[in-house]
């Protein structure tokens, strides 16, 4: 299984190693979302414009969240998180979800490790490379010639 | 960094599953080309963008850009101006320290402008 990324440029000017996925909403079935691929994330964390988007009843987290030296404000949606395959075959991540309710705490929506460790995670911004492997799809480090 | 505090069993594991239904797959197909679109042309507009966007909730939907203060607000603009694109729309929220602040419940076609 190979799901492909992208590096994109944020307001800031950094670049984002990003993949693209359909959320699950109340009032459209699906909606296109761009995830920053973070591996220092405990958990997928959704935005606070999602919020608007999903226009999903949610529930006060039973956890805290902690970001950089603050904690983050979130709330608990039951949604899922769908991920295109190069072959054009979706894989579906359901279940729940942290939403942040602060705008100003996140820039983009985060995929963490409670999906991003079911893959092998490569990140290669010199080569501008962004893919989650699994199954027959690995991959290998080999010495330049 | 993001860290989960307290106790982390109590929450269940997320369910994979392989969605291969023809029209759920086409639907997916329909709503990334979209949403490529509108991305695209963000991307050929970024700067002006950045500029009246400021503090605010942005929307790429149709190719034109709508401005609000809230996500309700902006989604609610492009849901009436282009319900046909509903699920590809790119939007995001501009924070106030990446530029100067605008006017409120803009929309804007840059392409036009120009």
């Amino acid at each position: 299984m190979r799901i492909s990324g992208q590096w994109i440029k944020s307001n800031g000017g950094i670049d984002w190693p990003i993949v693209l996925a359909t959320i699950a909403g109340g009032r459209r079935i699906v909606s296109e979302l761009p995830f920053l691929i973070d591996t220092g994330a405990d958990q997928t964390l959704l935005s606070a414009e999602v919020a608007a988007l999903l226009d999903l009843p949610s529930a006060r987290l039973g956890g805290a969240l902690h970001g950089v030296g603050s904690v983050i404000d979130s709330v608990v949606v039951s949604t899922s998180i769908t991920l295109r395959r190069e072959d054009g075959i979706d894989v579906r991540f359901s279940g729940l979800f942290a939403c942040c309710t602060q705008p100003e705490v996140l820039d983009v929506s985060v995929l963490g490790r409670d999906i991003l460790n079911h893959f092998a995670v490569v990140v290669d911004h010199p080569a501008r490379s962004v893919f989650l492997l699994r199954d027959r799809h690995h991959y290998s480090i080999t010495p330049k010639t | 960094m993001i860290r989960i505090a307290g106790n982390t069993s109590a929450r269940p594991p997320l369910e994979m599953s392989i969605v291969d239904d023809p029209i759920e797959c086409a639907d997916h197909t329909r709503i990334r080309e979209i949403f490529d679109r509108n991305y695209e042309w963000h991307e050929h507009h970024r700067d002006a963008i950045a500029r009246v966007g400021v503090g605010q909730c942005v929307c790429i939907a149709g190719q034109r850009l709508f401005v609000a203060p809230s996500a309700r607000e902006v989604l609610e603009m492009a849901r009436q101006a282009h319900p046909e694109e509903d699920g590809g729309y790119y939007f995001y929220y501009i924070r106030p320290d990446h530029g100067r602040p605008t006017s409120r419940n803009v929309h804007a076609d840059f392409g036009a402008m120009d």
